[in-house]
């Protein structure tokens, strides 16, 4: 048992998914058109006759193994590991493509090839290999994201992954795709910057009374405890009042369906990460700090501003983080009332029964959760150390 | 003043009443409800709202409960295995989880499972896991070794020590989970909407469609007052649990 547990638990479930990827009886699905339904095929199957698609799985499985060995190594070279990785990632990329296009060949032009249980898992096992090398090693997480996300960006632009049906929906989608990013991105930051003024405000005046603590506490657990859905159909009755009465707000774009009730959401719910986490920082502000400030002649703004808003900084980037990657996943929901955002895609795919297209759009909000995650925390990393040097902190 | 309203429970009393009475009295409230919006619009019937309540608050607590069976059975394995890269792998995968909107979960469950519950319930099940595990895991670790330490000392064997001390300190901290959990199910439910599943979510999405302010209502309000009323009750139970093992 000891012996067993030397090995990291994150490389026995990427090895068990890899030996899933190899031998599940459903590596792609290939269906004659974009509804109909289609027909499974292995790996084995698929590069069955192509000596090139037969040696890049080799050389794959090889690499794999040899990262094993490299990273219990005791002279680990991180950056080598880190290109190996990297390696294996496009390699598992274009083998995909590769074998998509290759049994697109038999069905014509207008067939799709979807990645299958088979596919799905050897991807997943590589990004566990790649999420374990960089657990706590700090910025080598952001270099892998850049990394992997530049290598799938080259491999698209190429053309070798385009017979995979999720790709082709991409592209065949790319305008109305790349403007409900960009809605989705406007949304996103509306709601997390004005979010941010709001709860700075409010857990500047918790901080310093009581009662108040108390009022912001209930607004912030209301807002997040009630259900986005239902908390738009809360909202739409004002909103309609308010435009139905005052024709200026209609035209400021103010009613009950759009962009500005799903955007008053989003702000609601970032209250309560960035309260807490606000709080928390001016509350961990030894006493005696303060004091030695005032003493020093300081007026309240002069201590709000030189000591107790830099000293609680990090602690707001924290609710900061949070409140924007909470952001991304819940703003799917404003494609629902017309908002915009990548959830207009999702509920269209579901609208169309077409499931790459679902599948498109939730992988576009949990990459660019995922892509926030990382910046974000090597900014707080970067700042902490920058921090720890300037700062008296016990 | 303050405390009798604390004992008497009047908040939580209040929320359950307003609740009933919107869900039962809902067809003599309706006229009332159109003349504040200000808009009479007919609406379909598909079921009375206390039939739709019924399944919503089915799904949300069956689900719930597998959830919790499933997250607790994996978690006490991961603590009992006393696996460091395995608990470090969970909590990553708790909090990678997170991050899926819920909607995509269900909305990839269709395809395989069609429209209605179903994709709902799986998709619930799958999701609500994820922050049960990360705090019942995070629950095990937080016990002071002391503790654990003295239960060996009284000749418990591993099963007693587990069962007997730390299971039972580890269950406010899964509590946590379990609130957000079922937290996050209610409103999961509500969306289920979407994909078929019927609830209380179906007045709200249909409402939206049609531009209905009123259905909205009709589905919005008994959802609010739901997820207001499970978070008060989880309140109590902190409060409840705390006390006990002070």
């Amino acid at each position: 048992m000891k012996t067993f547990k030397k090995i990291e638990a994150a490389h026995y479930l990427a090895s068990v998914l890899l030996l899933i990827g190899l031998f599940h009886k459903q590596f792609i699905v290939v269906r004659p058109n974009r509804i109909e339904n289609g027909y499974d095929i292995d790996l084995m199957n698929a590069i069955k006759g192509d000596s090139l698609l037969m040696a890049l799985l080799l050389l794959m499985i090889v690499l794999i193994s040899l990262s094993y060995r490299l990273y219990y190594s005791k002279k680990i070279n991180k950056l080598m590991l880190m290109f190996m990785y990297l390696g294996i990632f496009g390699m598992c990329f274009f083998l995909n493509g590769k074998i998509a296009s290759s049994v697109l060949v038999s069905v014509g032009a207008s067939g799709r090839a979807s990645l299958g249980i088979g596919a799905w898992s050897i991807i997943a096992s590589v990004i566990l290999l790649m999420w374990q090398f960089t657990n706590g090693q700090g910025y080598y997480k952001l270099w892998i994201l850049i990394g992997s996300v530049s290598i799938v960006l080259g491999l698209y632009s190429l053309e070798w992954l385009i017979d995979i049906s999720l790709v082709r929906e991409l592209s065949q989608k790319s305008d109305r795709i790349v403007g409900e990013i960009v809605r989705h991105m406007q949304l996103t930051f509306a709601a997390v910057i004005s979010g941010m003024c709001l709860s700075l405000i409010m857990s500047y005046g918790a901080y310093r009374n009581p009662r108040i603590e108390r009022m912001v506490a209930g607004i912030a657990s209301f807002a997040q405890v009630v259900p986005t859905l239902s908390l738009l159909g809360l909202l739409m009755i004002p909103l309609v009042y308010l435009s139905t009465q005052y024709p200026l707000l209609r035209q400021l774009g103010i009613s009950g369906i759009g962009f500005f009730p799903a955007y008053i959401v989003l702000t609601l719910y970032t209250l309560l990460p960035i309260i807490n986490n606000t709080l928390a920082g001016f509350n961990s502000i030894p006493e005696h700090v303060i004091e030695a400030a005032t003493g020093m002649g300081m007026s309240h703004r002069q201590v709000l501003w030189r000591i107790q808003l830099p000293m609680a900084f990090p602690s707001i980037f924290i609710g900061f983080r949070i409140a924007l990657v909470q952001t991304v996943g819940n703003c799917t929901l404003a494609g629902l009332v017309g908002g915009g955002g990548i959830g207009t895609i999702l509920f269209l795919g579901l609208a169309q029964s077409a499931p790459d297209l679902v599948l498109v759009a939730s992988l576009l909000i949990v990459l660019i959760a995922v892509i926030f995650e990382v910046i974000l925390s090597s900014i707080e990393m970067t700042v902490n150390q920058k921090l720890r040097g300037d700062l008296y902190y016990e | 003043m303050s405390r009798i309203t604390k004992n008497l429970w009047i908040k939580e009393v209040l929320t359950l009443l307003v609740l009933l009475v919107f869900i039962y009295g809902y067809k003599s409230l309706e006229p009332f409800l159109k003349a504040v919006v200000g808009i009479d619009k007919d609406s379909v019937e598909w079921a009375p709202l206390y039939t739709l309540a019924g399944e919503y608050l089915r799904v949300v607590i069956l689900s719930s409960l597998i959830s919790l069976l499933i997250a607790i059975i994996i978690a006490s394995i991961v603590h009992l295995l006393q696996w460091g890269s395995l608990k470090d792998l969970c909590l990553a995968l708790g909090s990678f989880g997170t991050t899926f909107p819920t909607i995509a979960v269900i909305a990839l469950l269709v395809p395989s499972l069609g429209y209605g519950f179903k994709p709902v319930f799986v998709g619930l099940v799958l999701y609500g896991v994820f922050p049960i595990l990360n705090s019942a895991v995070k629950g095990f670790e937080q016990i002071d070794p002391a503790i654990i330490e003295a239960g060996e000392g009284m000749g418990m064997n591993d099963l007693q020590r587990f069962l007997k001390i730390e299971l039972p300190l580890a269950i406010p901290t899964i509590m946590a989970g379990v609130k957000t959990s079922v937290i996050i199910n209610i409103a999961a439910t509500t969306v289920g909407a979407v994909v078929g599943a019927g609830g209380l979510g179906m007045p709200i999405v249909s409402g939206i469609r049609t531009n209905n302010p009123v259905l909205m209502l009709k589905g919005a309000i008994p959802v609010a007052l739901i997820a207001l009323l499970t978070n008060q009750l989880f309140k109590r139970l902190e409060d409840g649990l705390e006390w006990r093992s002070l």
